[in-house]
């Protein structure tokens, strides 16, 4: 069994799972939609709100269903401890936390699919440049993905973790969240690659560093 | 206490255990030796330490002092998973995924440890605990505690380890679980199984080969009276 | 006996060296130097602004290889050390951020500018914030212990492209001492001689820290130790005690 092999089985696992209560997804895409809302109703000026509050909205509204979203992630494992199952698999912990990574990866995907448009309308954006958006989101959700599941996992056996995961979360996520406002904001200006190049490096560098050092680290520190 | 000659042919042998919390020492000089094709009972007051000596032995949590060995060799040079692949752990909760049925909690903790087993292995071990046809293709949610720890015991039976650490493994169960529970532990002692159960109720099991009394941190042999 | 977990002597004049040191070096900055013919008196928070910050950095750094460190594999000592300088790096960067808006209302006219190092020093400083709270609430000192430095871990590349990220996103740096460095020979004095100070408190704050920690862990180490010495008679009298039973039991059995 290799640690892809065993990923997979526990990525489908998680999959049947969020399939058959379907509940936590829901739930993720009506928060996101709700929070766009509460944004845009602070944003709103003489009843129309800006396209300039695209970029901050929409990764803000992002982060928060995110980190809503982490900390149920690995609520499936804890229920009746099934963790110790997956941590003790024949290809060690590393297994579940890429099957967690992926499927926070796409939850949030899924969230994204449905908030972006709604923002879009909210806030009266023009469609321009999408695909530099789009490249951006997909960096920026993996990159919080893989740093979710590891701090999530980190702290899942710890007390006031509620409170805990955003005090580490946010600080480490900052790079991501200032790239991608940046690329979404260059994107509406009609601006093209040679601008946002650097933005978009940035935030591959950010996903390089995350797809080494978490799972190494999972494998370490959660126990 | 088990000889140096014990503690080589063992399959596990923890030496001289010790793990502290909260500045209070919960297991001192704890030593237990595990020979194939045995079952050794480790009893004691709630709260005496078996719990966690047996997720220390299950490689779960690290002793403050002490080791413990896998045929001769340190947990500590041993990849978590080498341990894993041979030491089976139940612990107080079922372990089961409660969204899945049973059937499906077998499949994949059988992947999980490296053994897939058919559709119809996994229905046959759920039978022989007493699993109704139709109960398992239900989400185990729905299961009483009693029939959730019939499931763990009938993952537990397809365990390919050639250690079980069983906690409380009666823990739910009724008159009828427990000599099934009793058959489980049988047919994997004739198989080879070292088994350890820790429990502070023993009236199922009258054959263990060893008695071990953990009290004030540390293993002293003799049956309850 | 002689007691080898007093504070040591050298350690003691070392911390009332780097204060007489701090204190004289404040008074040079506000009796001997100039004041500053752009900014009047506030630039004098500069002499203890920048030494603070050159602190917060040393301390950073080297919590994140005690990190490191530790994670590869544990080592008392270590971790005690690495724990200190985490501390100590909050406490220098509490006082980066204190001073810094102080000095920015003066001399860019707000109290505070989304400016790179502004910006990464305030997130060091909630990093090390949650790597502190997360070591408190950790159930026992061995999983806060692990997941405390593979945080730092994790921070320690991410506060590399913060810091970019910042650049690239700030616009206008401004800059504080211009090319030719600090002009006047009083102040350039007073510069580096408060540099010198405040990293010399800071050490002395790191040793000191570190050894209250090493200290912690040997007094709970040498309860533990009673405490199994305490076990041990206790099981030794429980058996002594079933052979007297068992022994009284034999005597007064009846003759068959």
């Amino acid at each position: 069994m290799s640690t892809a092999q065993l990923t997979w089985t526990l990525f489908r696992k998680d999959v049947a799972i969020a399939a058959r209560s379907r509940e936590v997804l829901g739930f993720l895409v009506i928060f996101s939609l709700l929070c766009a809302v509460v944004f845009a109703f602070g944003f709103l000026r003489e009843g129309r709100a800006a396209q300039e509050h695209v970029p901050g909205v929409l990764w803000v509204t992002l982060l928060f269903t995110n980190t809503l979203g982490l900390l149920r992630l690995y609520s499936a494992d804890e229920e009746a401890g099934a963790w110790t199952l997956a941590l003790r698999s024949i290809g060690g912990p590393t297994p579940l936390f890429w099957s967690k990574a992926m499927l926070q990866l796409g939850f949030s995907t899924i969230v994204c699919v449905v908030l972006w448009p709604a923002v879009a309308i909210f806030l009266d954006a023009r469609a321009i440049a999408v695909h530099w958006t789009a490249l951006a989101l997909l960096l920026g959700l993996l990159g919080q993905a893989l740093f979710g599941a590891l701090c999530a996992g980190l702290l899942a056996q710890i007390r006031l973790r509620e409170v805990l995961l955003p005090l580490v979360l946010y600080p480490l996520a900052a790079p991501l969240l200032l790239a991608g406002v940046k690329v979404t904001a260059l994107a509406l200006d009609g601006a093209q690659w040679p601008e946002m190049q650097s933005w978009l490096l940035l935030m591959l560098a950010f996903d390089a560093i995350a797809v080494v050092l978490c799972p190494w680290l999972f494998a370490r520190a959660v126990t | 206490m088990p000889t140096a000659d014990e503690g080589e042919t063992a399959v596990l042998c923890a030496r001289s255990v010790g793990w502290a919390c909260e500045g209070r020492w919960v297991l001192l000089d704890a030593t237990l030796a595990l020979a194939p094709s045995s079952v050794t009972v480790v009893w004691g007051a709630n709260g005496a330490g078996k719990s966690t000596l047996l997720k220390i032995c299950a490689g779960l949590m690290q002793p403050d002092r002490g080791s413990v060995e896998l045929s001769g060799r340190d947990f500590a040079d041993l990849d978590p998973a080498a341990v894993a692949s041979r030491v089976a752990w139940l612990g107080h909760e079922p372990a089961l995924y409660l969204d899945l049925s049973a059937t499906e909690n077998l499949l994949l903790s059988s992947t999980l440890m490296g053994d897939p087993q058919p559709v119809a292995r996994v229905l046959a071990a759920l039978a022989s605990v007493g699993v109704a046809v139709a109960d398992c293709h239900r989400p185990v949610r729905g299961f009483s505690r009693g029939m959730q720890q019939r499931t763990a015991l009938a993952r537990m039976a397809m365990a390919p380890q050639s250690v079980w650490l069983l906690d409380e493994p009666a823990t739910g169960l009724d008159a009828d679980g427990v000599r099934i529970l009793a058959h489980i532990l049988d047919t994997a002692r004739v198989h080879g199984r070292a088994i350890v159960v820790a429990s502070h109720d023993f009236s199922f099991l009258g054959q263990a080969d060893a008695w071990w009394q953990l009290r004030n941190g540390a293993l002293t042999a003799g049956q309850p009276r | 006996m002689p007691n080898r977990h007093r504070t040591t002597p050298l350690l003691s004049w070392a911390l009332a060296a780097s204060f007489a040191l701090c204190a004289t070096a404040i008074g040079w900055v506000f009796w001997a130097t100039p004041i500053d013919d752009n900014l009047g008196i506030v630039q004098k928070i500069f002499y203890i602004h920048v030494g603070a910050a050159f602190a917060m950095l040393l301390c950073m750094v080297a919590a994140a290889g005690a990190a490191v460190v530790d994670l590869m594999a544990p080592n008392e000592p270590v971790d005690a050390f690495g724990r200190a300088f985490t501390e100590v790096g909050l406490v220098f960067a509490l006082i980066v951020l204190t001073s810094g808006p102080l000095w920015a209302r003066k001399s860019w006219g707000a109290w505070w500018t989304w400016e790179p190092r502004l910006t990464l020093t305030l997130l060091a400083a909630f990093i090390a914030v949650a790597v502190i709270a997360v070591r408190g609430f950790a159930a026992g000192p061995r999983g806060g212990r692990k997941i405390g430095n593979a945080l730092i871990v994790l921070a320690a590349p991410t506060a590399y492209l913060i810091h970019i990220a910042v650049q690239k996103w700030g616009g206008t740096h401004p800059q504080v001492i211009q090319g030719g460095g600090i002009a006047n020979w009083q102040m350039r004095l007073a510069f580096w001689g408060c540099v010198a100070a405040i990293l010399a408190v800071a050490f002395a704050m790191v040793a000191l820290r570190g050894r209250v920690l090493r200290l912690q862990t040997t007094v709970a180490d040498l309860q533990l130790e009673r405490q199994a010495v305490q076990l041990r008679r206790a099981r030794q009298q429980a058996q002594a005690l079933s052979q007297t039973a068992l022994a009284a039991s034999l005597n007064t059995a009846p003759p068959a």
